[in-house]
């Protein structure tokens, strides 16, 4: 059999546990040279990284300013923030175009759906989607012009969102919390730390 | 808003609050005395900003996210049940913070913002060594090796080392503070050691002593 797949010997998992402080060593360790040099080695790791890692440089006098920024950033957190002037009429002037919108809406839904009737009968137009489809299914052609990118709604959303945090009118905050809703997505699975 | 608005007194020192037991200090801090809370910062802070600084690897980005996490405690206390310690609470806002941290460093590195995604290798150690320079040069890279061999670690697995070997918390105080089950932080405790011993077993460090 060979030494490592010796019944007797201690998984890595155990010495590290040993060499940790946890338990009693068993009789093996000792009479078993393998898992002794083993557990020498995990002793020494932990004791090389408990008292070489780097300690921060922290001056006890930096704990006067670090004191303050943090009552002051409470402070600020507790003051209540004013309300720009122009947000009320901003809101309004959206709620407005919101309304416009649905009114706009509503008016060119008949004509649309004439069009589509008409469309319908028309077979140009049948085969126009046909010849279509095939050149992107035969050809990888889409029909856009290059550097055009396809997209769906979700990578739509993300695309602009980043524009918006380029030009700083959106936070990281914001635009974490959007990639964290791309969990299957390339992009959001490489920030998952 | 006006600044003077702003104007911060400081608990001194050595206050009625630096007596104070924890359970009082919470107490005192629900009841809305800032001077507790000023208390609870100048026990913690330095243990809280050496923890971050082990995860976040950069001492500017560590006291940032320290202040963030006392800022944040200050507004969360209404959520602190007192079933784990005030400091384990704190650890956890400030893992957390870590990670948002990281997360938005990468972020900046994707983008190309600046960052080129590096980890920041400006580990600047207190070396308490002799004065002959041959030791001191072989503590530094002996430093230098061993923060290397941390910087491999996953920033969980950093956290949870550093936990249980520089604040001698439990396994099942550091699954409390990452919200994750004791089998989960030991198996990543496990995974840390062995790493660790696999680089400074490449770097000729686990070698037998002459």
């Amino acid at each position: 059999m060979p030494n490592h797949l010796h019944p007797n010997h201690l998984h890595d998992d155990e010495l590290i546990a040993l060499a940790s402080g946890e338990g009693e060593a068993p009789k093996h360790l000792k009479d078993c040279p393998r898992c002794a040099l083993r557990f020498k080695e995990f002793e020494r790791t932990l004791a090389l990284t408990t008292t070489s890692m780097p300690q921060m440089e922290w001056n006890p006098l930096q704990s006067g300013g670090f004191m303050h920024q943090v009552r002051r950033g409470i402070e600020l957190q507790s003051a209540p923030r004013p309300v720009p002037w122009w947000q009320p009429a901003l809101g309004g002037a959206g709620l407005m175009l919101v309304v416009l919108l649905a009114f706009q809406a509503a008016v060119d839904q008949p004509a649309l759906e004439q069009d589509s009737l008409l469309a319908s009968e028309s077979p140009d137009t049948i085969d126009f989607d046909e010849e279509g489809l095939s050149r992107i299914l035969v050809d990888g052609s889409t029909g856009f012009e290059y550097g055009e990118t396809v997209l769906n709604d979700e990578d739509d959303e993300l695309l602009i969102l980043i524009d918006a945090y380029l030009i700083d009118t959106a936070t990281e905050d914001e635009l974490m919390m959007s990639l964290g809703d791309l969990t299957e997505d390339g992009v959001g699975a490489a920030f998952d730390l | 808003m006006q600044r003077e608005n702003l104007a911060i007194a400081f608990t001194p020192a050595d206050s009625p609050a630096s007596q104070m037991s924890e359970q009082v200090l919470v107490d005192r801090i629900r009841a809305g005395d800032s001077a507790a809370f000023d208390e609870v910062v100048r026990r913690h802070h330095e243990r809280l900003i050496q923890f971050v600084y082990r995860v976040v690897n950069d001492p500017d980005d560590a006291a940032d996210v320290a202040q963030e996490t006392f800022i944040k405690a200050h507004r969360r206390f209404g959520e602190f049940r007192g079933h784990a310690g005030l400091f384990t609470w704190l650890y956890r806002i400030a893992y957390n913070e870590s990670i948002s941290l990281l997360r938005r460093r990468k972020l900046r590195s994707y983008l190309r913002l600046g960052s080129d995604g590096t980890v920041d290798q400006s580990w600047d150690p207190a070396l308490s060594i002799d004065d002959d320079p041959t030791a001191e040069m072989e503590s530094e890279q002996l430093q230098q090796q061993v923060e290397a061999a941390a910087a491999q670690l996953p920033p969980r697995q950093r956290a949870i080392f550093s936990m249980k070997h520089f604040e001698d918390m439990s396994h099942g105080d550091i699954a409390r503070v990452l919200g994750r089950s004791e089998g989960a932080v030991r198996a990543n405790y496990f995974h840390a050691v062995r790493k660790l011993r696999q680089y400074l077993s490449q770097t000729g460090l686990l070698d037998p002593q002459p």
